[in-house]
């Protein structure tokens, strides 16, 4: 003890000076799993979760529950005169669906499977401001991995990035180390999606000749990662060509808010990729294959 | 009847205080779209342990409150121990130059060291070649930094009060220890 007070702020200095050294010159990424330390820290921390998940979830019930209040008389009128319009547009669409499955029958086609899901709310987010993440109240024991996809109603929310079991930790589609395969809906360009520091996202590495407009939706490819083909990301807002005057930056305004994301499914299908490796090496080769990749990727 | 010390008590109610300014922070403040809401309560929690402290116990609260940041981010592993290691050398630093009762040096060494973390993540960033452009990050981390500095010097005060609190306590208990022997 007596050395510790003599020297130890003197060790602690050399520590303040090496940490970032060797942080800023290894590979580390966040880790799927939590250390030992830090799940004995979250066990000490479970009734202080408890009373912030009773108090913020009974807080917006009871915000929510006015807001809807609000205007319920003049939101019941439109929503009739709406059903009713729907209902219409549902049978012209079934005679399309019957089409439909005529003409991909003809061509072949195989049939996407139903995808199986879970709901979950949405309990709190990143508190660093900077990294883009949330936290849900399904885990492990509702057979959520690492690896599947997180959709709201206005489309793609982002990528399991760790689970316990009842909770799991999403990686938004915005946050800087998010990766997404997408395509353009209008001309079916591919590129890649990557989140930014900013609220936004960027479009990169677009096709040679993509011709790409202000105000195109941008939409998941369903060829990499672990989102089915279609489902809307966000919509092209910003055009700028880089000083190089070849290569040009597109910002991507997302579908979902996410401030304001309280419900979300999961989708219970994993990336393809990490399905092939897990057939073919097994679940502990895999493992060490999630562990050593050095950026975390949602597609 | 189990009586606890002044010291333990304390020791209770920091890592309590701990806990509830990583919930609230997780729960409530970054649920916020505006930067105007996105106080660093922790990272105050962090400097004022560092800075009023002994050293063995800022460093066990630091290990404490960075293994519960990790436990709720997606930044990189590492990254809060390295930012509270800072914060606390720098804060102790600065401490023995500068007199941090001063509000004008409160303000200027909390400044600092908030903007301290925001430098760290854009070279983590760097790192993977993500990084923003300048000017859109700073203007993307502005409203964080200027409110945690303000909320920084009342919240600073209301911890050294707390801990005033306990400090009269440990003196009754020497007292009272004092007339038992």
């Amino acid at each position: 003890m007596l050395v510790f007070r003599r020297y130890g702020f003197a060790l602690l200095i050399l520590c303040a000076i090496v940490f970032p050294f060797a942080f800023y010159s290894s590979d580390v990424s966040t880790r799927r799993d939590l250390s030992f330390l830090e799940k004995v820290v979250y066990t000490l921390s479970r009734p202080v979760e408890f009373s912030f998940n009773l108090v913020t979830h009974q807080a917006r019930e009871l915000v929510d529950s006015y807001v809807d209040l609000r205007g319920a008389r003049e939101e019941a009128d439109r929503l009739e005169e709406e059903n009713a319009q729907l209902s219409v547009r549902m049978q012209m669409l079934k005679e399309v669906e019957r089409e439909n499955e005529r003409l991909h029958k003809l061509l072949n086609f195989v049939r996407q499977v139903n995808l199986k899901f879970v709901s979950g709310h949405v309990h709190s987010a990143d508190p660093s401001f900077l990294y883009k993440s949330i936290r849900m109240n399904r885990g492990e024991s509702d057979g959520v991995l690492p690896g599947m996809a997180v959709v709201a109603a206005d489309g793609a929310v982002g990528v399991v990035m760790r689970t316990l079991g009842t909770y799991s930790d999403v990686l938004l589609l915005t946050d800087p180390n998010s990766n997404l395969d997408v395509i353009v809906a209008r001309n079916r360009r591919r590129g890649m999606l990557e989140g930014s520091a900013g609220q936004g996202m960027l479009f990169k590495y677009a096709d040679r000749g993509s011709r790409v407009i202000v105000g195109d939706e941008i939409v998941t490819s369903g060829l990499t990662g672990p989102f089915p083909r279609g489902i809307v990301v966000g919509k092209v807002t910003k055009i700028r060509v880089e000083p190089d005057g070849v290569s040009q930056l597109i910002e991507v305004e997302p579908a979902v808010n996410f401030a304001e994301v309280s419900e979300a499914l999961i989708l219970l299908r994993s990336s393809r990729e990490v399905d092939v490796i897990r057939r073919l090496g097994g679940v502990d080769w895999m493992k060490k294959l999630v562990e050593s990749v050095p950026s975390r990727s949602g597609g | 009847m189990l009586r606890m010390r002044a010291w333990q008590v304390h020791a209770v109610v920091m890592a309590v205080l701990a806990f509830v300014a990583v919930y609230f922070q997780a729960y409530i403040l970054s649920r916020s779209s505006s930067g105007w809401l996105h106080v660093d309560l922790v990272t105050i929690y962090v400097v004022y342990v560092s800075i009023e402290h002994l050293l063995f116990g800022a460093i066990v609260r630091i290990f404490f409150v960075a293994a519960l940041m990790h436990m709720f981010s997606g930044a990189p592993d590492g990254f809060y121990l390295m930012y509270y290691l800072l914060a606390l050398v720098i804060s102790n630093l600065v401490a023995k130059v500068i007199a941090l009762h001063k509000l004008s040096s409160q303000i200027l060494v909390f400044s600092a060291i908030f903007l301290l973390k925001f430098v760290l993540i854009y070279g983590s960033l760097n790192k993977v070649h993500r990084v923003p452009e300048l000017m859109t990050f700073v203007l993307k981390i502005a409203p964080s930094l200027i409110v945690t500095t303000v909320a920084s010097v009342p919240l600073f005060g209301i911890l050294s009060r707390l801990d005033g609190l306990f400090d009269a306590t440990a003196r009754r208990d020497h007292r009272q220890d004092l007339v038992e022997s």
